[in-house]
């Protein structure tokens, strides 16, 4: 890796580093003025208060510790953002949520986001003391959710269930987010922190900070460390192998202080080059795994650092994430899950009570959500799946969720867009929902396509990982300046990963759709249909 | 090397890099970057503008010079430069771009809300004075006051983010707007002003207000006040009576949604009760009725029965604090006393909301005085005799004054062991309503004398009865 930064020398990490910024930047001299999470009891006094107590630092900054979160773009109604371990979410919680976008009315919706997680929207500063005792109440938390600290830890969404699962990752996602969200763990990271947990084949999860691919190390299934990854405006890397393998009960421990080495240790003077990946490189592969295991030596003691071993960075992971659309047998017999695809991932306050009605009514009660923006429920015996299945298929339901989309639906994922996030230059989530229904009313595909979508170069719609990637632009049109999407090609999920190319620099959206059209037949297989449908 | 759980050293060799940088937008490696003035913007087309925006917002511009830019049109404020110049923004320089962008003729409405982002008394003026203007501006083409006439543009875009701003000042024109006869974009844009703004609004006119939108014929505006009154203390007691309006099923099942979500709060009611702590069959039935009309417990504690150590309540740690409803009619020493020692006890269970006496309630008063002018023109005139415990002391007397004059009656003592003989006032056609609520010794003397529609206690009368089923109903 090249280094933007002069190695440091090697030896045990400073405790300094943070106090590397002699003159703090404005963000980081927010966070130092508090701690987010000590607004929490003073919640109620401020929503009776009124919030023009809070000082712009409060209101922007601190107040996404209790997963509280100002939009400029709709000044005075906030998102929430929760916390779901490894997606996970039961029926009497997702009711709770629902009715906290319901009274939010025409303004409340829910969007289902690619760390396998919910955010609220809509929501106005007097619901939040009532939702968060809601969320206590029924064992949610959106606590630190956002800004810099350790965001939703991912895992299997078929975790548990899954014929082909090496190992249930739900345990391991808990865990790692009670250390990473306990009394030892920093409130103060320098940047956001992503982690994730593989369970299955098709785990692919380089896109995060840290994570840990299930690996086998002689007759023990462990996991494979990787770190570093990162999608941003500017740069973008997957994680790569820290050469080192641990035993699936040492991962909460290991997160815990690689997460203390980079609160210590990480860059906090440019926000630019904050994450993870530029403190590896700062140090050098070799001397940062150093560095990780000598804090997890003082945190657990040599005897659990010496736990951890080295290794070659093989993991099991071999194929791209499967669609976990429609009806599949679970590893329990006589039980299966159907996969839901929500276009894009919104739900409005009907479609979240009807869904937490449809599991309680003929599952085990328990939703999971996936980085694909859908969601499963599991444990439907083979006698409610009938009823389920003919409950699905009525027509107020089908525009909310469908358990057999079209081949270029059913995987589409995209950030919010220009109605939520001032940077988003397109409405990626209604542009992509008229453009993929169209396509799908032309043509028919051999097989389901990963199609990606975001609004700007933050890439927070992942457009590197589709198959085809979107993301929204400004191009010269006919002599006007109009909403575009640059196009690329070529990302790869499966066993050897690969980010898309840049393939067009701006396709006005108003042509986006017959530029799919000839791009999906000439390199998709995908034919058009003698009358669309 | 730390030996730390590797005993043999790792080199990079041996991990696989996965991928290479790659960096679609970054300039080439050696072009120092361009300065942050507003002459190296690129065009809003161009692959470098949004890698110059990041800088931007994370840098330090010359925001005097942008300011001007925008200010003589050489730069266009479009939405992407606003989301990086933002953080820039001082009140002063925010107020500049507001200003500039509410006298810009070709204004580009989706900035509206992020100009308005900063909260300050000369943001809400701005705004404030804006809003007015726009109210006032005729529409071209068409008649004033007519609520389908298109609106202006800035009546729609600005309530809200005056509502943002929580001048309290601002309550009166939202609410005018909300229920005025405007075109409904504006009206319920009004109401999302009031909404964002909704903790700094005097509650008890904005609950009157809300009352009135949730009734109103526009069903958008009727849901969002529904779900507005959902969010003020006592949800219960404002939605609760809307339930008899006709709605249309999708707002009656939102407010059936709003109500579930506000569950009523466990009541003990607190009676007088007979010798022994013997309960009145009359009460009771109440209790009984009350439960089921409220769908939650009800209990009944009687002062005759009342010690301590209370059994403890079964309550609902997660439900909403249990109310003790003192259901006795005058400021006696059971007011005045036992009350107090009966709340300190029950607190020790829990929580504790506790209501003043009924006899104090105004609306208990009302019922009252309509029951004693009901018996009135029955008897041709004649005043109401209202039989009461012999109570001593000034806050009694003043009491029982004010409710003689309230009910245009007269208040007359009658001991319960020795009740005034009933002959005189019968003679002079006087109707009698004996304050208490069920079957006592009182009435049990007198209706012997005077018959069993004269002697009656208050529950067994069908009009107070209803009354107070109401009442107590509607409480949170």
């Amino acid at each position: 890796m090249s280094s933007p930064f002069p190695p440091q020398a090697s030896g045990p990490p400073s405790d300094s580093a943070a106090g590397d910024v002699r003159v703090l930047n404005k963000i980081e001299a927010a966070k130092a003025s508090r701690c987010g999470l000590d607004l929490a009891p003073e919640l109620q006094q401020l929503a009776e208060r009124g919030w023009q107590q809070l000082d712009e630092a409060t209101l922007t900054i601190h107040l996404k510790w209790l997963g509280i979160f100002f939009r400029p773009v709709t000044p005075g109604r906030f998102m929430v953002r929760l916390r779901l371990p490894n997606g996970v979410i039961r029926s009497d919680q997702l009711a709770v949520l629902a009715e906290a976008v319901d009274r939010c009315g025409e303004e409340g919706s829910a969007d289902i986001t690619t760390r396998q997680n919910l955010q609220l929207r809509g929501l106005l500063l007097e619901d939040m003391p009532p939702l968060l005792e809601a969320l206590q109440r029924v064992g949610l938390t959106s606590r630190q959710s956002g800004h810099d600290n350790p965001r939703n830890v991912t895992g299997n969404p078929l975790a548990g269930i899954d014929p082909e699962e090496f190992i249930d990752t739900r345990p391991l996602t808990a865990a790692i987010q009670a250390a990473l969200l306990g009394d030892e763990a920093p409130r103060n990271l320098p940047r956001k922190f992503n982690v994730a947990v593989g369970g299955a084949p098709d785990s692919f999860l380089l896109h995060n900070d840290l994570a840990f691919l299930p690996s086998q190390r002689g007759a023990e299934l462990g996991f494979s460390v990787m770190a570093g990854g990162f999608f941003s405006g500017q740069r973008n890397e997957l994680a790569v192998p820290l050469g080192l393998w641990l035993p699936p009960e040492l991962l909460a421990d290991f997160s815990l202080a690689l997460m203390r080495h980079f609160a210590r240790s990480g860059n906090r003077a440019v926000r630019t080059r904050t994450r993870l990946l530029y403190l590896i490189e700062s140090l050098g592969l070799e001397a940062y795994r150093e560095h990780v295991l000598a804090e997890l030596s003082d945190l657990r003691g040599a005897p659990t650092a010496l736990r951890v071993l080295p290794h070659d960075g093989s993991h099991l992971v071999q194929r791209a994430p499967r669609d976990v659309c429609g009806v599949h047998p679970q590893k329990q017999k006589g039980l299966q899950w159907v996969g839901l695809n929500v276009p894009l991932g919104r739900l409005d306050a009907e479609a979240m009570a009807e869904l937490a009605r449809l599991a309680q009514r003929y599952g085990s009660g328990e939703l999971r959500f996936s980085e694909t923006q859908n969601v499963v429920i599991s444990d439907v015996t083979d006698r409610d799946l009938p009823p389920l299945l003919s409950a699905l298929s009525e027509p107020r339901w089908t525009r909310h969720f469908r358990t057999d989309p079209g081949a270029l639906m059913a995987e589409a994922v995209s950030c919010t867009g220009n109605r939520y996030c001032s940077f988003a230059l397109i409405p990626t989530k209604t542009t992509a929902l008229s453009v993929l229904e169209e396509l799908e009313r032309r043509l028919s595909l051999p097989h389901g396509l990963r199609l990606h979508w975001t609004g700007c170069p933050n890439a927070c719609g992942q457009p590197y990982m589709g198959q085809i990637g979107m993301m929204g632009a400004k191009a010269r049109h006919e002599g006007q300046m109009v909403e575009a999407a640059k196009l690329f090609l070529g990302g790869d999920m499966g066993a050897d990963p690969k980010l898309a190319d840049l393939h067009h620099k701006g396709v006005p959206l108003t042509e986006l759709t017959d530029v799919l059209e000839d791009l999906l037949v000439q390199r998709f297989g995908a034919r058009r249909r003698a009358t669309p449908v | 090397m730390l030996a730390l759980g590797v005993p043999q050293p790792l080199s990079s060799a041996m991990v696989r890099p996965v991928m290479s940088p790659m960096s679609p937008d970054l300039p080439p490696a050696r072009m120092p970057p361009p300065t942050l003035d507003p002459c190296n913007l690129p065009a809003p087309e161009a692959t470098d503008r949004w890698g110059f925006l990041q800088r931007l917002r994370r840098g330090r511009p010359p925001l005097a010079a942008w300011l001007v830019s925008i200010e003589s049109g050489r730069t266009p404020l479009l939405p992407d430069l606003l989301a990086s110049i933002q953080p820039h923004l001082d009140a002063e320089a925010s107020l500049r771009l507001l200003r500039f962008w509410l006298q810009d003729p070709a204004r580009n409405p989706d900035l509206a809300d992020s100009l308005a982002a900063h909260r300050d008394a000369a943001h809400g003026q701005l705004l404030r004075q804006a809003l007015l203007t726009a109210l006032e501006r005729p529409s071209p083409g068409s008649d004033s006051g007519d609520p389908g006439r298109p609106a202006d543009a800035l009546t729609i875009q600005l309530p809200p983010l005056l509502g943002y701003q929580r001048c309290p000042e601002d309550f009166h024109l939202l609410r005018a707007m909300a229920l005025a006869s405007h075109p409904t974009p504006v009206r319920l844009a009004a109401m999302e002003g009031l909404l964002r703004g909704l903790s700094a609004w005097p509650l008890q006119p904005l609950g009157v207000a809300l009352r009135s939108l949730a009734r109103d014929h526009q069903p958008r505006l009727a849901a969002a006040a529904i779900d507005a009154l959902a969010r003020l203390p006592h949800p219960r007691a404002a939605l609760h009576p809307l339930r008899a309006h006709p709605y249309e099923p999708e707002l009656a099942a939102r407010l059936q949604r709003r109500l579930r979500a506000s569950p009523p709060s466990r009541l003990l009611l607190l009676v007088h009760g007979r010798s022994g702590g013997q309960i009145p069959e009359a009460l009771e039935q109440f209790a009984a009725d009350l439960q089921l009309r409220r769908e939650a417990p009800v209990s009944l504690i009687t002062l005759t029965g009342f010690q301590e150590p209370m059994p403890r309540p079964t309550l609902d740690v997660h439900g909403p604090t249990p109310c003790l409803v003192p259901l006795l009619l005058l400021p006696g020493q059971h007011v005045r006393g036992d009350l107090a020692a009966i709340t300190q006890a029950l607190r020790r269970h829990g929580s504790l909301r506790r209501l003043p006496f009924l006899g104090a309630w105004p609306l208990w008063q009302r019922a009252l005085a309509e029951e004693a002018a009901s018996l009135a023109d029955a008897a041709g005139g004649s005043r109401p005799l209202l039989l009461h415990h012999p109570l001593e002391g000034p806050l009694p007397r003043r009491y029982l004054q004010h409710l003689a004059t309230l009910c245009a009656a007269e208040c007359v003592a009658s001991p319960y062991s020795s009740p005034i003989s009933a002959d005189p006032f019968l003679a002079h056609n006087r109707p009698l309503l004996p304050l208490v609520l069920a079957a006592n010794r009182l009435t049990e003397l007198l209706e012997p004398q005077v018959g069993s529609l004269q002697a009656a206690p208050l529950l067994q009368r069908p009009r107070l009865r209803r009354k107070l089923l109401a009442l107590l109903d509607a409480l949170p």
